[in-house]
């Protein structure tokens, strides 16, 4: 290749004129064996680019997997709390309605009075038990007198 | 999109990211990290590929700011860039043993200058984008890249003749 060409060339490189086509012709031109003399400070410009176009990736890439989108949970989840709130309604409309009263009178009577015997019972039965605390006073009426 | 046309997507462009990394970030070590997020990141946005113009573009761009964040990073927490990977054994590879010094001085100078100029010399001079994909990928008119090409190569081309003359002028 010319000289002259090259020269001019290079000044057009300095000015970022150039193309990339131009640049290859340089590149291949000051890393030939067949520089000029007086161009040869040149050299180590193109001879970087070379090498700095050779370093690549050597890691193996491990990509992390996708993880399986589960569209399900959260339908089955919303599913559950439906039929959850639609039994404790259920639920508490009928106790509302069911207050364990008795039809007949005659019944109504009998549990009534059965409850409230039941209730005396208790009653009775606790009652005894304090009677044993008279034993303090008996015992405090002694001393103190 | 599986693993397989994923890495389709990404094999050929991952050396060129590694090497931007590596001129922004200086260290090896850092710069093979910091592709391995970038590719990560990728995969997470795959879903996004097909309204991408053009994927390496993206990744590119992910790069950059990936790199930007680390030294960023760095700066705050007071921790100083060392620059001690210049010599790897890639420089074995070339053939002109007396050159080697100057090559490595000339890499040298390329991470010494403004991150603007590194940047658009290492795309043009090194990956050797267009000016047009430079432009879009930097947010810069052409005009603009091609000012910061010409003044990244000539401080280069001022600091290694001034070492070339050194002791003959």
């Amino acid at each position: 290749m010319e000289l002259d060409k090259i020269e001019n060339l290079l000044q057009l490189y300095f000015e970022g004129e150039t193309s990339l086509e131009q640049e290859a012709q340089l590149q291949n031109y000051f890393t030939s064996d067949k520089v000029a003399a007086h161009l040869e400070e040149y050299k180590p410009l193109f001879a970087a680019f070379a090498v700095a176009r050779e370093g690549s990736f050597n890691r193996t890439l491990e990509l992390p997997e996708d993880k399986p989108k589960r569209y399900w949970i959260p339908i089955a989840a919303s599913i559950l709390l439906c039929v959850g709130l639609f039994l404790t309604f259920n639920q508490q409309s009928g106790s509302d309605q069911d207050l364990g009263t008795y039809k007949d009178p005659e019944v109504a009577a009998l549990k009534t009075k059965q409850a409230l015997f039941m209730m005396g019972n208790f009653v009775n039965k606790s009652t005894g038990n304090l009677n044993k605390l008279d034993a303090f006073e008996e015992t405090t009426n002694q001393i103190l007198k | 999109m599986n693993q397989k046309e994923f890495l389709a997507h990404v094999t050929p462009v991952q050396d060129r990211l590694y090497r931007l990394a590596k001129r922004l970030l200086v260290s090896e070590d850092e710069a093979q990290d910091a592709t391995q997020e970038v590719l990560i990141k990728l995969w997470s946005y795959r879903k996004k590929f097909k309204k991408l113009k053009s994927v390496e573009a993206f990744a590119v761009t992910i790069t950059k700011n990936h790199c930007y964040d680390k030294l960023k990073l760095k700066s705050s927490s007071n921790l100083q860039l060392v620059h001690t990977n210049y010599e790897d054994e890639h420089y074995n590879t070339v053939k002109q043993t007396e050159n080697q010094d100057s090559v490595n001085w000339v890499l040298k100078l390329m991470n010494d200058l403004p991150e603007q100029q590194r940047l658009v010399l290492h795309m043009r001079d090194i990956e050797q984008y267009s000016n047009s994909e430079i432009a879009e990928e930097l947010n810069l008119n052409e005009t603009a890249v091609r000012v910061t090409l010409s003044r990244a190569r000539k401080t280069i081309r001022e600091q290694l003749l001034k070492k070339h003359n050194y002791g003959i002028r």
